[in-house]
C-alpha cells in the first residue's frame, strides 16, 4: 500500500505546562503509551513526548485517510507500540518506531528540533523512498501557511522531477494530490503546517 | 441550558484558538472547527479541555470523536450537561 502521512508541531505553539498535566495528555496517550514516556522521560520531557506522539498519530490519521475516507481521527485509538532512539543529523534527535490502528501497523519517523517536532510514517520500515520537506515560514496566518506549504513541496519536486509541470489539487476529501498537466498521478503527498513551520512528505515506489 | 445558550459561550472557548473572527461570529452547527475556523488539530484537546472546565464536564473517549463541527460539540455538551 502506497501512501504517506506526516505532522509538524511548532514548540513556540504548545503550552507547555499544560502539556505536561495528566487531564491534558490523557486525551492522546493511552495507558502503555504513557508507561513508554517513562520510560524515556530521561532523554525526552514530557511536552516533547505528548507532542512526539500527536505527531505520530496525526501522520498515521493522514496516511490512512486515503483508504478510508470516513475515518474519524481519534488520538487514543492510534497507538505509539515502540519507540527507540534513531539517527539525527545537524544537531537534530531522533526517533523511530511503530504505531498501530486496529490492524494496521505503520512504520515512523520523528525528528525533534529545538523549533519543532516533525514525523513521517510509512507502511514500510524502509523509507529509501519517502520524501521530506521542513522549512519556517516568516506569518502564521492560515492563507499563507496553505500558499507556503504548496510553494515548498513544487520547488522540491521539480527540482527532483525536472521536466514537468506539477500543480496541487485537493480530493473531494479534503487531502492534496498532485497532477501533472492537470491529470492526478499516484504520488502520494501529505502536508502540515504549525505556527511558522510548515512541511511536506511524498512516497516514491 | 438551552443549545443556543451552549452555542453562544462556545464562542467564547473556541475563540483564542482561531483568526476567523468572521466565522466566528457567525458559529453555527454546520462550522467546522478545522475547515471553516482553520483551528490547528493540534489545538483540539485544548478546545476538550477548555469545555470540560466551562461546563464542568467530563468528555471521553467517544464523545470527543464526535466533537468535528460546532453541532456535534453542542449535541455532546448539552447531553453532559443536562445529565448532571
Amino acid at each position: 500500500m502506497l501512501g504517506t502521512g506526516n505532522d509538524i508541531v511548532a514548540l513556540a505553539a504548545i503550552d507547555v505546562e499544560r502539556s505536561r498535566q495528566p487531564k491534558f495528555y490523557s486525551k492522546i496517550l493511552c495507558s502503555s503509551e504513557q508507561r513508554i514516556g517513562t520510560e524515556f522521560e530521561c532523554q525526552l520531557p514530557v511536552e516533547n513526548f505528548v507532542w512526539l506522539a500527536w505527531s505520530v498519530k496525526e501522520s498515521v490519521y493522514k496516511f490512512l485517510q486515503k483508504f478510508m475516507p470516513e475515518l474519524v481521527f481519534s488520538p487514543t485509538r492510534i497507538i505509539i507500540a515502540k519507540l527507540e532512539p534513531g539517527l539525527g543529523f545537524e544537531g537534530t534527535v531522533a526517533y523511530k518506531g511503530i504505531a498501530q490502528y486496529y490492524n494496521y501497523t505503520l512504520y515512523f519517523r520523528t525528528i525533534i528540533d529545538k523549533g519543532y517536532i516533525f514525523s513521517v510514517v510509512n507502511f514500510s520500515d524502509d523509507f529509501t523512498g519517502t520524501h521530506w520537506g521542513i522549512k519556517q515560514i516568516e506569518s502564521s496566518g492560515h492563507a499563507y501557511q496553505s500558499y507556503a506549504v504548496r510553494e515548498f513541496l513544487l520547488t522540491d519536486l521539480h527540482k527532483l522531477l525536472p521536466g514537468n509541470n506539477f500543480t496541487i489539487d485537493k480530493s473531494q476529501h479534503g487531502w492534496p494530490m498532485i497532477m501533472n498537466n492537470d491529470k492526478e498521478i499516484p504520488l502520494p503527498v501529505s502536508l502540515a503546517h504549525h505556527d511558522r513551520y510548515i512541511a511536506y512528505s511524498f512516497q516514491l515506489k | 441550558m438551552t443549545r443556543e445558550e451552549i452555542i453562544n459561550e462556545l464562542k467564547n472557548v473556541v475563540a483564542p484558538y482561531t483568526n476567523n473572527k468572521e466565522m466566528l461570529a457567525g458559529l453555527n452547527d454546520q462550522t467546522d472547527l478545522i475547515a471553516d475556523l482553520k483551528i490547528n488539530s493540534a489545538n483540539l484537546v485544548d478546545i476538550i479541555i477548555d469545555a470540560e472546565a466551562k461546563y464542568n464536564i467530563e468528555i471521553d473517549y467517544d464523545s470527543a470523536d464526535k466533537m468535528i463541527n460546532v453541532g456535534s460539540c453542542v449535541d455532546v455538551i448539552y447531553d453532559k450537561v443536562n445529565k448532571k
